[in-house]
């Protein structure tokens, strides 16, 4: 038996590949072994703030510390650096842990509306560059302190199960379909028109919207809504001055132009973009007033479940006419006549007063948010790219007719054709 | 003797497509021609293929010659020497840009800390072993893993934001013509793909009528890769300068399965299998070249000489992907135009004016009675 071990052990000592891993177990092993673990070495950052500070930029960062919990959440530490740059104020806050940041990690990145005010691009690039920061990670604008937002969020997360990271990457990425990823601003900011929208949050004292922690701020609260269109607010609980403090999430979107902030995109007008982008999300339409099938005067909640967007281009007279036909899927999910639920929602058909009401709603909601691009002179849902690759040569000479080509949206005709389908049930 | 057959030619084929142009290539063809860069490829792949074609006729007229063995019949032992060596060179940077993009790629999806001397330490043994093991080994090993590999890149696709209309990828002839060309001879390390079937040619187990085959694999390959490109050049047409890594980027940006946890895996997994494939194919040219240039078959010799020689050139040469980067598209170009151009051109003036040698007819006459 010991004779055959003997000569199995001799086989194996001849062959390459056992060598080669002795050695390479030589080469690794007690490096491997001695070596203190990567949570020692460097810091796992879940979230990253960006304020201006009187020295130039002040950089917080939420980190994930090693010290165990009696609940099942995350523990996280409040760091923050202040320099002349983004790279030194990240030095700072790395001197201050003894490690090494690590940004794989990281869930959203909050820049504060003051800093805003200048080129944040080149923050973007500098944070990317040195910190390797991912780009598909969420970013949002905070209308006060950035340094605020994380404290509070962190505070959200340690009293309850609600991941903020979670809810923008839901509210603003998925509830609507801007995206807005550091890569999407980027790309936007990059882009002919130097146009990008981010994700806006801003922190109240309202203590009457969204989710209310409980006194010792360890309970999830119940939820609450602030008016119809269901936006989720949520709250936490501000531990030092008890001073209730709401992070609310209103579904704004600042726009930028250069990098540069300009002004702030309400949930009504960022409703009008979002016909005008193709996607599966689902989406609530109500329309009021309607007569027939029965009905008088009701009021009609329609869940819209998809749409397919078929954006035409053509040049009349060298000016651009795009004509969006909007293909929508719709289910009936409520009818409201005097208070009151008066017919099954499922007995409903699109007649043609519905189609005519449903046409001048969304017509409305489109041309209200036009308008607002119009008079910002700011092309946010993507026409500039429509003409620039459906008619490339005409749509240069239109933009080189023009005197100031940022202005180009005032010279766009737009037409829109909704046409609404019931979903067989 | 050593051969390959058709499938494996044609996997090989395949894989010596995709090696170079999963990683850094769409980028750098964004960063040089904007949404030009497609038609840049286009060129550049278009050029492969009638390389390809040149060679299998080549390989029809003379089949049981190999790139030295013609040139050294028409142009003397010098003139063939000389082109060895410099086909070395030629694949000692290939192997190198195929090295550093492996790293490059690893520190954005594994690990930013991953050092290129661990990468060297579980790169070269391996591919050393498989171009030891011989050419028919290496064949089959490639043959067995290159369904994988497709079947990877097509789930690839599925992961990646593939629903797109073409009208989002903009005008694509919006760069004048001379910088098209000036990209098509900057970028020209990353193709060229096609230059092992001219060496191995007498290693090849061709008939006329394989050559449909390998076109076909060929062109199976292209599409994937082409589809790679319109996603990459869709989603990245401006920040192309930040996703250096497209195979990873491509399917890592789907924001509708960004919530179901990290799926780099398939792409990892893909592109592994690629490079040792690849790596292994590459060495074996080293050492052919290698061997052919010295005049003395001895394996271990080589073996031993080319590893020393790559990880030289990686720690004093090339140090990363940047600087590899840089060295091809301001100097190395130069290197690789010559390279195609005389084989090439070699090649066209046998192909019109070469008389076939009493063997080739008689190889001939053998092949079309079987």
């Amino acid at each position: 038996m010991l004779k055959e071990l003997k000569n199995i052990l001799i086989r194996i000592k001849k062959s390459f590949a056992f060598s080669y891993f002795i050695l390479i177990m030589i080469i690794f092993l007690p490096t491997a072994i001695t070596m203190p673990s990567l949570s020692f070495r460097s810091a796992i950052i879940t979230a990253v703030g960006v304020d201006r500070s009187l020295e130039g930029v002040e950089v917080s960062v939420l980190t994930l510390s090693e010290i165990s919990k009696d609940n099942m959440g995350e523990n996280t530490k409040l760091v923050a650096g202040t320099n002349s740059t983004v790279a030194s104020a990240i030095n700072s806050i790395e001197s201050q842990i003894g490690r090494k940041l690590k940004m794989g990690h990281v869930g959203y990145i909050a820049i504060s509306k003051d800093l805003a005010s200048e080129n944040i691009a080149n923050v973007l690039n500098n944070l990317i560059i040195t910190t390797k920061l991912p780009n598909t990670v969420s970013l949002v604008v905070s209308e006060g302190s950035a340094k605020d937002i994380l404290k509070q969020t962190d505070q959200l997360e340690q009293s309850s199960s609600f991941k903020i990271r979670e809810i923008i990457q839901n509210e603003f990425n998925v509830n609507y379909t801007k995206d807005t990823s550091v890569d999407a601003f980027l790309k936007g900011y990059l882009s002919e028109t130097s146009t990008s929208t981010l994700g806006y949050i801003k922190l109240t004292n309202d203590d009457n919207q969204g989710l209310n922690p409980s006194e010792n701020g360890s309970d999830n609260g119940s939820s609450s809504a602030k008016n119809s269109n269901s936006s989720t607010n949520n709250n936490s609980q501000s531990g030092d001055d008890n001073q209730k403090t709401t992070i609310s999430f209103q579904r704004e979107h600042a726009v930028f132009v250069n990098g540069v902030f300009k002004y702030v995109l309400s949930l009504d007008e960022m409703k009008g973009i979002n016909w005008l982008v193709e996607s599966d999300l689902q989406q609530i339409l109500i329309i009021d007033n309607y007569t027939g099938q029965g009905l008088n005067d009701a009021r009609i909640t329609l869940d819209v479940l998809g749409d397919k967007i078929n954006p035409k281009v053509c040049f009349r007279n060298g000016r651009p006419i795009i004509t969006y036909d909007l293909f929508l899927t719709v289910n009936p999910v409520e009818i409201m006549q005097n208070n009151k639920n008066f017919l099954s929602p499922k007995e409903i058909k699109i007649d043609e007063v519905l189609n005519e009401k449903i046409n001048q709603k969304i017509k409305l909601e489109i041309s209200n948010t036009i308008s607002k691009l119009r008079q910002e002179k700011t092309d946010v849902f993507g026409v500039y790219k429509i003409l620039y690759s459906a008619y490339y040569h005409k749509f240069m000479s239109f933009l080189n007719s023009l005197s100031d080509k940022s202005d180009f949206l005032s010279y766009v005709q737009f037409k829109i054709n909704v046409f609404p389908k019931i979903i067989a049930n | 003797m050593e051969q390959l057959n058709v499938r494996q030619t044609a996997c090989f084929c395949g894989i010596s497509m995709l090696a170079l142009k999963l990683i850094a290539l769409p980028s750098l063809l964004l960063e040089n021609t904007n949404t030009s860069g497609l038609v840049v490829a286009i060129i550049l792949f278009i050029i492969d293929f009638l390389m390809l074609y040149i060679f299998l006729k080549i390989k029809q007229k003379y089949p049981n010659l190999s790139l030295y063995e013609i040139i050294e019949k028409y142009m003397g032992k010098i003139i063939a020497k000389i082109i060895y060596f410099s086909l070395i060179f030629f694949f000692l940077i290939k192997i190198s840009i195929l090295m550093n993009e492996t790293v490059s790629y690893m520190q954005a999806i594994v690990d930013e800390d991953f050092k290129l001397y661990v990468f060297l330490l579980t790169f070269l043994p391996i591919i050393s072993c498989i171009a030891y093991s011989g050419l028919k080994n290496c064949g089959r090993t490639c043959e067995f893993g290159f369904i994988f590999i497709i079947i990877g890149l097509i789930i690839c696709l599925f992961l990646s934001e593939i629903s797109f209309s073409f009208g989002e990828l903009g005008p694509i002839f919006i760069e004048k013509p001379l910088t098209i060309l000036q990209s098509c001879f900057n970028l020209g390390f990353w193709f060229s793909d096609f230059i092992f079937v001219a060496i191995l040619s007498d290693k090849l187990k061709i008939k006329n009528t394989d050559r449909k085959t390998i076109f076909m694999y060929v062109f199976f390959v292209f599409i994937l890769i082409f589809l790679i490109y319109l996603i990459y050049f869709r989603l990245f047409r401006v920040t192309a300068y930040l996703h250096k890594n497209a195979i990873a980027d491509v399917t890592q940006y789907n924001r509708n399965i960004g919530n179901a946890g990290n799926i780099d895996i398939v792409s990892i997994l893909v592109y592994l299998f690629v490079i040792y494939f690849q790596g292994s194919l590459y060495f074996y040219c080293l050492q052919v070249c290698y061997e052919k240039f010295i005049g003395y078959h001895n394996k271990n010799h080589s073996m031993v000489v080319i590893n020393l020689i790559i990880v030289a050139m990686q720690f004093l040469v090339f140090y990363n992907l940047e600087r590899i980067i840089y060295f091809n598209t301001e100097y190395f170009k130069y290197y690789n135009a010559f390279i195609v151009l005389a084989i090439t051109l070699f090649y066209i003036v046998l192909l019109l004016f070469g008389k076939e040698g009493k063997n080739v007819k008689r190889i001939k006459k053998h092949f079309n009675k079987n």
